[in-house]
C-alpha cells in the first residue's frame, strides 16, 4: 500500500463543517479542539473554503522533531500517528508543523493529531471526516492516484514536508 | 439506570473513554526533559537523556487495531429538517458508543451533519431531565425538586380539573411543534388527550403554513419534485432557501446538477452556502421576491419566451397576467429588488430557454408579512415556461410534506371532540394569548398550558411577551422535555421525555420521499417516557377510559399506516421494520394534469384569491416593516433584521451542546461594513439591537458579502439562558401574522443598531 492522502474538491465545498464535527466526535476531542478545522460559510466572506487536518506529510517534520519519538510514520500507508501514551505534551510538533496540525490539549496534556482514523480504515471504514462530508467533496486514497493540485488559497505546499493533500481548485 | 450510564451523564460525555494510561504518563515524566513550550514560543527541547521505552521500530510494527463495532440499531433523525437522515447506532452494554449516517439511503448517503455528529453528547448530556420534578421558588429560576410520576400526575390532574371547573375545558391549551418529530409521539397520540378534554385547539402555523396556503391558488394542490431530481435538471433555482443550513444532504444533488453541465441560480438576501458555487447569485432586497417574479414573467412574455401551447391548454388568466406583469419593467423590478437590470435579464433569459428546470421555493422566504403573495407570484413562473407536469425533473419544490404517507389523524382521537367550534389559538401569538393581548383570551384566559416537543421561550416571536405570560402566577405550566430549556425553567411540573434513541416511532422526510422506522437503541434513561406514554398516563389519571389511551406505540404506528398510499404500495409495519426505510413512489408531479382549482385549470388569474382580498393575479406588497411598508417606523429603525436558521442548530436545538456552542461562537449580528461604518461600529463590538419590542445585546460581525447594506442578520436561535444578557434574538422579532394562513413573520423586522 502506498502513501495515503486527502483530496478536497474546492469547487463545491460549501463550508458546512460536517467534516470537522465528525472528526471531533470520533476523536472525542476536548471542547475547543478540532483535529480537522474547516471554514464556515456562515463566517467566511467568500469561497473557496478549506478544511485541513494533519496532511500525513511524506517527510513529516513532526516525526523528525518529536523528542520522545511518540510520532511515527507508517511505512506502508504513510499515516503519521501520535502515540498518546508516549507523548509528553512538549509541543515540539506544533512548533515545527507548517500547518499547525497538532493541537495541544490542556485536559489531556498531549498534542493531539489526526491519525487518518487508522482504526476505522482497518475495520474497512472511511475516515470519520470523509463520511462526515454530506456534499461528498472530501475524499481520500493513494496519493499518486488522487490527482489534483498541491497548493491552493490558504494552503501552500511545503517542499520540505511534502503534505499528502491535494485540491481540485475552484 | 446502570452506574455506567450515571457516570456518563455526570461527566457530560465529553470524554467517554479513558484517554491515557496514567502509569505510562508517569513513566515518561521521568525522562528528564525540560523546555516545554507554548505555541508562540520557539522550540527548545534540551536534553534527551535516554530513548523512550517504546522504540520507533516497535511502534511501526504494531498492528493497527481495527475499530471495535457494537450491535447496530437503526434510528431516524427526527429533527425539523427535510433530510430526516437514517442513523446507525452501535450499542455496547446498553450504551450507545458510536453513530453514523446510514450508507444506503440516497439522501443520507453515509453522512450526518455538522450538528448531529455530536448526538452522543446530546443523548448523554448532563442536563437531561431524568425524573418528574415540581417547581420550588420563583417561576423562571429553574429550581425544582424530584417527585414521583404518581405525584406529578396527581398534581397535573388536580390543577387541570380546578381550571376546568372555573373556566371550562378551553382554558387548557397545548403548545408543541417539532422538537422530536414522529407520526406517533409528535403528530399522533398526545393529541387524543387534548381532543377528549376539549382543550383549545392549536393552529400549527409557525413553519410552512403561508406557502401551503398560497400554492393551491395556482394549481389547486401542491406537487413538488423529489430532491434527487435536482441532479437531473438543467437549471436549478434556489429561491429563498438555504439548503446548506436546512437540508445539507441535498446539496450533493445540486452539485451534481452543475457537474452534469446544468446551471445553478441562487436568489436570496443572504449569501448562502450554495450561493458560493452558483452560476448566478442574486442578492435580493428582503421581501421583494414577488416583484422579481413578476419582472421575470414580464421579460419572458415581452421576449416571447413563454410556452404558449402549455398556457393555452392548461391555464386561465394569461391575458390578466400579461397586463399585471407589464408594470414590472426591468427598471422598476431592479429598483424594488436591488438586483441589476443586467442580472435580471440574464436570469430571465436562462429561465425561459433552459429546460427542464426546478425552482426550490424556500420555506424561509414565506416567513414574511407578504409571504403568501411572494409564493403565489413565484408559482406562476413554471407555468409560464410550461415546466410543470412534464417530467420528474421539472417544475418546483416547496415542502413535500404533501406526500406524507402515514396519517397521524388516525390516532389523534378526533372522534372524541365534542365541541368542533372550540377556540383555536395561533401558535405565533403565544405571547399575546398568555397576556390578554388576543380578543379570544381576554374573557377566557389560558390557565393551563401543556408544552411538549417545543421550546417556545426561545423559538417564539416577541419573547418579552412570552416571558411575561409564562411568569403569570395563575398559569399552571406542564413541560415535557429532554433538557432544562428556558421554557422548562418556567414549568410548574417538569416531565422527563425520551429521546428518539429511547423510543420507537416512524418518520418521513418533507423533502425526499422516504418513510423510515426508528427503533429504540437503548432503554429510556432514568424515568423518561415517550410523549405518547406521558399523555396517555395523564388521560388515564383524568379518568378517561377510551381504547385510544391504551394504544401501544406499535399499535399506534400500525394505525397511522392504514392509508391508501401505503396499502397500495404494500408497505406494512413489518416491511418497514425489516427494511428500516422505504421509498414512497409518486407519479410525475402534476403528470395527470389535474388541477383542482375552481376552473379545473392552472389559475394565473384567481377569483378565489380576489375574494380573499389579494390581487387576483399577483402583486408586490412591501413587507409590514420596511422602507415602503412603514416609512415612519423605517425612520426610527432603518435596518431589516432577518433571523434565519444556522447550519449549526435546528431551531433552538443543539445550542446546549458544548461542542456546538463552541463551533458557533458567541451570538453575532452580521452587519454590512457600510452600515457599521455609519454607526462607528467595529468588528467584535458589543452592540445593542433594538426596536419597539425590546433590546438585545449581540456581537457585531462585519461583512461585505453575507448581507447587503440595509439588512442585518442574526441566526435563530441561541438559548437566552446560555447567552450574555439573557436575551436571544426572538426577543425582538415580530409576532405579526403573515398574509395567508396566519403564518410566522420571523424576517419582517426593522431594528436599529447602536454601540
Amino acid at each position: 500500500m502506498a502513501q495515503l492522502g486527502f483530496l478536497l474538491d474546492q469547487r463545491y465545498c460549501i463550508g458546512c463543517q460536517g467534516c470537522e464535527t465528525a472528526c471531533q466526535a470520533r476523536n472525542e476531542a476536548p471542547i475547543g479542539i478540532s483535529l480537522r478545522t474547516a471554514d464556515s460559510f456562515e463566517y467566511k466572506e467568500s469561497a473557496p473554503f478549506l478544511t485541513v487536518s494533519c496532511s500525513h506529510c511524506e517527510e513529516p517534520a513532526c516525526v523528525a522533531t518529536c523528542p520522545v519519538k511518540a510520532i511515527t510514520k507508517n511505512p506502508e500507508n504513510g499515516i503519521v500517528k501520535t502515540d498518546y501514551a508516549i507523548c509528553i505534551g512538549c509541543k515540539a510538533c506544533i512548533a515545527v508543523c507548517p500547518y499547525g496540525a497538532p493541537k495541544y490539549s490542556e485536559d489531556k496534556k498531549v498534542s493531539m493529531k489526526c491519525d487518518f482514523c487508522a482504526d476505522r480504515q482497518a475495520a474497512g471504514e472511511n475516515p470519520a471526516c470523509i463520511d462526515g462530508c454530506p456534499v461528498k467533496v472530501l475524499t481520500f486514497g493513494e496519493l499518486e492516484s488522487l490527482g489534483g493540485e498541491k497548493s491552493t488559497e490558504e494552503f501552500e505546499y511545503s517542499e520540505k514536508t511534502k503534505p499528502a493533500f491535494r485540491f481540485i481548485k475552484k | 439506570m446502570t452506574d455506567k450510564i450515571k457516570d456518563l451523564l455526570t461527566t457530560k460525555v465529553i470524554s467517554r473513554r479513558s484517554f491515557l494510561k496514567s502509569s505510562v504518563v508517569s513513566g515518561i515524566a521521568l525522562l528528564g526533559l525540560t523546555g516545554c513550550v507554548n505555541e508562540e514560543e520557539e522550540i527548545s527541547v534540551e536534553v534527551i537523556t535516554e530513548e523512550p521505552s517504546i522504540t520507533k521500530e516497535e511502534t511501526h510494527t504494531k498492528t493497527i487495531v481495527p475499530r471495535e463495532k457494537g450491535t447496530i440499531s437503526h434510528q431516524v433523525c427526527p429533527r425539523n429538517c427535510g433530510d430526516t437522515c437514517s442513523i446507525l447506532s452501535e450499542v455496547k452494554d446498553g450504551i450507545i458508543t458510536h453513530i453514523s449516517g446510514e450508507p444506503t439511503n440516497p439522501i443520507t448517503a453515509g453522512s450526518l451533519c455538522a450538528k448531529m455528529n455530536h448526538y452522543l453528547s446530546w443523548v448523554y448530556h448532563a442536563d437531561r431531565i431524568l425524573y418528574p420534578m415540581k417547581r420550588v421558588g420563583t417561576k423562571g429560576k429553574g429550581n425544582f425538586e424530584q417527585i414521583t410520576w404518581d405525584e406529578a400526575l396527581d398534581i397535573i390532574v388536580a390543577k387541570t380539573k380546578q381550571s376546568i371547573d372555573k373556566y371550562g375545558p378551553e382554558t387548557v391549551w397545548k403548545y408543541y411543534f417539532s422538537g422530536t418529530l414522529g407520526f406517533v409521539h409528535n403528530k399522533g397520540l398526545p393529541h387524543a388527550f387534548f381532543n377528549k378534554l376539549g382543550a383549545s385547539d392549536f393552529d400549527a402555523t409557525v413553519c410552512s403554513a403561508t406557502g401551503v396556503a398560497a400554492i393551491p391558488y395556482t394549481f389547486g394542490k401542491d406537487r413538488g419534485v423529489e430532491p434527487e431530481e435536482f441532479a437531473n435538471t438543467k437549471l436549478y433555482v434556489s429561491w429563498g432557501a438555504n439548503e446548506a443550513a436546512t437540508c445539507v444532504h441535498v446539496v450533493k444533488f445540486i452539485k451534481q446538477c452543475k457537474e452534469n453541465g446544468g446551471k445553478v441560480i441562487v436568489i436570496n438576501p443572504i449569501r448562502t452556502g450554495v450561493a458560493t458555487f452558483a452560476n448566478e447569485f442574486m442578492q435580493i432586497e428582503p421581501g421583494t421576491d414577488a416583484a422579481l417574479a413578476l419582472g421575470v414573467i414580464n421579460y419572458l412574455i415581452e421576449n416571447n419566451l413563454q410556452d404558449q401551447s402549455f398556457i393555452d391548454k392548461y391555464t386561465i388568466g394569461f391575458k390578466e397576467l400579461k397586463t399585471t406583469a407589464k408594470e414590472y419593467t426591468l427598471d422598476k423590478t431592479s429598483a424594488i429588488t436591488g438586483i441589476s437590470v443586467k442580472q435580471i435579464e440574464k436570469f430571465a433569459k436562462m429561465y425561459g430557454e433552459i429546460k427542464p428546470s426546478i425552482i426550490k421555493i424556500g420555506v424561509g422566504m414565506q416567513r414574511n408579512s407578504n409571504g403568501g403573495s411572494i409564493v403565489r407570484a413565484i408559482t406562476l413562473l413554471p407555468v409560464v415556461v410550461g415546466t410543470v407536469g412534464v417530467a420528474a425533473n421539472s417544475g418546483y419544490m416547496y415542502s413535500n410534506s404533501i406526500y406524507s404517507a402515514p396519517n397521524p389523524n388516525l390516532i389523534q382521537g378526533k372522534e372524541l371532540v365534542e365541541n368542533p367550534n372550540r377556540r383555536k389559538i395561533n401558535m405565533n401569538e403565544l405571547g399575546k394569548a398568555l397576556t390578554g393581548g388576543l380578543d379570544t383570551t381576554k374573557e377566557l384566559p389560558i390557565t393551563t398550558l401543556m408544552v411538549f416537543n417545543s421550546n417556545p421561550m426561545v423559538i417564539t416571536q416577541h419573547g418579552k411577551l412570552v416571558r411575561e405570560g409564562l411568569e403569570r402566577e395563575d398559569l399552571f405550566t406542564v413541560v415535557a422535555e429532554i433538557f432544562r430549556t428556558d421554557t422548562a425553567d418556567y414549568a410548574d411540573i417538569l416531565l422527563p421525555a425520551t429521546t428518539f434513541f429511547e423510543c420507537e416511532d416512524i418518520n418521513q422526510n418533507y423533502s425526499g420521499l422516504y418513510l423510515r422506522h426508528n427503533e429504540p437503541a437503548i432503554e429510556p434513561l432514568g424515568e423518561c417516557k415517550s410523549n405518547g406514554e406521558i399523555f396517555n398516563a395523564i388521560a388515564k389519571k383524568m379518568g378517561y377510559t377510551e381504547h385510544i389511551f391504551d394504544l401501544t406505540t406499535v399499535e399506534a404506528i400500525k394505525a397511522t399506516m392504514q392509508t391508501e398510499t401505503l396499502i397500495s404500495q404494500g408497505i406494512t409495519y413489518d416491511v418497514l421494520k425489516e427494511k428500516h426505510w422505504v421509498k414512497i413512489h409518486i407519479d410525475i408531479p402534476f403528470g395527470d394534469k389535474e388541477f383542482p382549482t375552481p376552473s379545473g385549470k392552472i389559475e394565473l388569474y384567481s377569483e378565489k384569491l380576489k375574494e380573499a382580498g389579494f390581487h387576483p393575479v399577483a402583486e408586490y406588497v412591501p413587507t409590514a416593516e420596511s422602507k415602503d411598508g412603514s416609512p415612519d417606523l423605517f425612520k426610527k429603525y432603518p435596518l431589516t433584521l432577518m433571523t434565519p436558521h444556522t447550519k449549526n442548530l435546528i431551531n433552538s436545538q443543539m445550542y446546549n451542546i458544548p461542542q456546538i456552542k463552541e463551533l458557533m461562537g458567541e451570538p453575532v449580528l452580521y452587519i454590512h461594513r457600510d452600515d457599521a461604518l455609519e454607526r462607528g461600529i467595529m468588528d467584535g463590538d458589543k452592540i445593542n439591537v433594538l426596536n419597539d419590542r425590546g433590546t438585545i445585546v449581540l456581537t457585531a460581525k462585519l461583512t461585505s458579502t453575507i448581507t447587503k447594506k440595509g439588512t442585518v442578520l442574526s441566526y435563530s436561535c441561541p438559548w437566552p439562558k446560555l447567552v450574555e444578557g439573557g436575551k436571544s434574538v426572538n426577543e425582538i422579532t415580530s409576532d405579526r401574522l403573515s398574509d395567508m394562513a396566519g403564518g410566522s413573520t420571523y424576517h419582517t423586522n426593522l431594528v436599529e443598531v447602536t454601540k
